[in-house]
């Protein structure tokens, strides 16, 4: 049959004008996980419709067979394979679920001011999806009638695409295929998270290929059945454990790093504001310095719990205005938060030692008063203005103090009548 | 033609009794037109035949191919060409559309099915109706898709399952005369219920019953087979003479 005939037939030709449109509106209107111009993130945000695209193209897939075997076809000595008929029927559909997809990415991309290449991990897990979850409606297609296959295959897979993002524990999420949180600017997409997703649809297509063979007997049936409880036995081993994030920190080798000193590394996104931070660390350093505070000589954009020991950190964004930058350096010296002030149940007493550090440091860096009383309570901006008039060495001794006391969990305070 | 069941026996799954014990039978060369009442088993034989059946003891094949030998499979059904008791549209497609499907499910390339479908088409006289969907055929139409499907491919014997079962009498006539526009050169089975015009269209005769061929021969020789006297009708004399009336 020529293309124009399949294309003719084809469900997939038939749903492409009302799926591509709901898939462009949920992919617009989804927030990636960064603003930035970041590719993964906002191939990501476009992949978020899998949700709804898996389970229409799975849905055609079982119309598509039920249309053979309404015709009597498909039991018929074929020389072609059930998976060659199968493939053959589901090309037009898996091509307009992954086309749709590849839309929903592009326009984000484009959305976004960015010219660039979809991150293909992300379109080859929705292709694996597409195959997988149609081959699984075309098997059951071809067991069902149309009445009962078609509306069953898109809420069971519909249900199982979208409900597991919305439940506990976090990492099941991480078999469905839903990549569509990952990730900031100093994250990657969590290998695991692609193999969990990866590993589940191979093993929902390897069933769903045994299933749709002519002559279906139990022992095939048992090993479809088995097919789908090892994959999922695998992918849970894979994801157990992970966050609600598919995403993992960025390699520090994407960085863009200036070779003066200091020295500034910024994530590609950001490339051309790397003078621009370079320019304002470096005053913001010739400041601490004045005031006895020695800066590290290399600043990074990482995520401070990856920077490696004497790297500053700072954050920049595409928005970013030199006294926003100015004030994540200050936020940057500021020691990591102790156990106690991340954990729920527990009392942190260090809080007001460290926005007085805080306040210090972006006071000297140049932050702008407006801007600091923005950020602290008025008695600890009082202070700072205090300490700010005594001798510099006095200022160093308070800083260290206020710094070494940010650490303090302390003790809780005694509530009762007793107290 | 070398299609033959060697020792076949085979029972439908929820049925009580086999269908065929230990059959055997070489499919002779020529046109072989099978009789037999119904439920004799013409149906099941012609569906193992074209490897749509499989079955539970003994051998299938043609040439050296067998159907029980998974290697040999996709050449067997390559080798043969069969028309199903019905034969139903595809929901959607033209005749060419289907007719071309059929030859590609039968490992013609994409392309190579789409001009061997027109071929086919012509040959079953429905070239005028190539663009019209299947799905407003009337029977007898519908019944030309099938038998072009099963020659799109070129194959080597054909079998046809009651070709013109619940055909009226004109398009009985027309099928005939596109049986017999077949090349000679082509073996072809055909299980049907009439008699009529064998002389015409076979070369062969064979009546199955209850599993067992119970005659097998030259037209002319199964015509003898009516009693003496018979004049009219001597094709349904003779078969009644196989298998009687009362059965």
């Amino acid at each position: 049959m020529p293309l124009k005939s399949i294309l003719r037939i084809s469900s997939a030709v038939w749903v492409a004008p009302i799926l591509i449109p709901i898939v462009l509106y949920y992919a617009s209107s989804y927030p990636p996980a960064t603003f930035e111009p970041y590719t993964l993130a906002l191939s990501a945000a476009g992949e978020f419709t899998v949700a709804i695209a898996v389970p229409v193209c799975a849905a055609c897939a079982a119309w598509e067979a039920g249309r053979l075997r309404r015709a009597g076809w498909y039991p018929l000595p074929h020389v072609r394979s059930p998976l060659a008929i199968a493939l053959s029927a589901l090309a037009p559909v898996v091509a307009l679920g992954w086309l749709s997809i590849t839309i929903a990415v592009l326009y984000r991309l484009l959305g976004a001011g960015l010219v660039a290449v979809p991150d293909l991990r992300i379109l080859a897990v929705a292709f694996v999806l597409f195959v997988a979850h149609s081959l699984l409606g075309f098997a059951i297609g071809v067991r069902l009638p149309p009445v009962v296959s078609v509306p069953s295959v898109l809420v069971v897979i519909w249900c199982w695409m979208a409900l597991p993002p919305a439940l506990e524990p976090l990492w099941i999420r991480h078999l469905t295929g839903d990549l569509s949180a990952c990730c900031d600017l100093s994250s990657d997409l969590a290998p695991r998270a692609v193999a969990g997703s990866v590993i589940v649809a191979a093993g929902l297509g390897v069933s769903a290929v045994l299933l749709v063979r002519q002559r279906l007997d139990l022992l095939r049936f048992a090993l479809a059945v088995a097919s789908v409880l090892v994959a999922f036995g695998l992918g849970t081993r894979v994801v157990y454990g992970m966050g609600p994030y598919p995403a993992v920190p960025r390699s520090p080798s994407a960085l863009v790093c200036s070779s003066g000193v200091p020295r500034v590394c910024i994530w590609p996104e950001h490339r051309e504001r790397l003078k621009q931070a370079e320019r304002i660390i470096g005053e913001v350093i010739q400041r601490w310095r004045v005031h006895g505070i020695r800066a590290p000589r290399e600043f990074s954009e990482q995520s401070p719990d990856q920077l490696p020991s004497g790297t500053g950190s700072f954050m920049i964004t595409s928005e970013s205005r030199p006294g926003d930058i100015v004030d994540t350096l200050a936020y940057g010296m500021l020691p990591p938060y102790p156990a106690c002030a991340l954990a729920d149940t527990s009392y942190y007493t260090g809080q007001a030692a460290r926005d007085n550090a805080y306040a210090w440091l972006a006071y000297t860096a140049g932050v702008s008063r407006d801007r600091i009383a923005s950020e602290i309570s008025p008695g600890a901006l009082h202070t700072i203005e205090m300490v700010r008039a005594m001798p510099r060495d006095s200022q160093l001794a308070w800083l260290h103090r206020n710094l070494a006391h940010s650490l303090d969990c302390g003790a809780p305070p005694r509530l009762g009548s007793g107290g | 033609m070398s299609l033959s069941f060697e020792r076949v026996s085979f029972r439908y799954r929820r049925a009580s009794q086999a269908v065929f014990v230990d059959f055997f039978w070489k499919i002779p060369n020529g046109r072989t037109v099978l009789l037999g009442p119904n439920g004799a088993g013409k149906s099941t034989l012609l569906a193992l035949g074209a490897d749509m059946l499989r079955p539970d003891k003994g051998i299938v094949s043609y040439r050296t191919l067998q159907t029980t030998r998974r290697s040999d499979r996709a050449a067997y059904r390559r080798a043969v060409g069969w028309m199903p008791q019905q034969v139903r549209a595809v929901p959607g497609l033209t005749a060419r559309e289907q007719v071309a499907y059929a030859g590609w499910l039968k490992g013609l390339s994409r392309s190579r099915s789409w001009l061997a479908a027109a071929r086919a088409l012509d040959r079953v006289g429905l070239s005028e109706l190539a663009g019209r969907k299947t799905s407003s055929l009337s029977g007898g139409q519908l019944r030309r898709v099938g038998l072009a499907q099963a020659l799109v491919h070129e194959a080597e014997v054909l079998l046809l399952d009651e070709p013109t079962a619940g055909l009226d009498p004109a398009q009985r006539a027309r099928f005939r005369e596109i049986l017999a526009e077949l090349p000679d050169e082509l073996p072809v089975v055909v299980s049907t219920h009439q008699v009529d015009d064998l002389s015409e269209l076979f070369d062969i005769v064979a009546v199955i019953e209850n599993g067992t061929i119970r005659f097998e021969g030259e037209v002319s020789v199964f015509m003898d087979l009516a009693p003496q006297g018979v004049t009219e009708r001597r094709a349904e004399a003779a078969y009644t003479s196989i298998i009687p009336r009362e059965r």
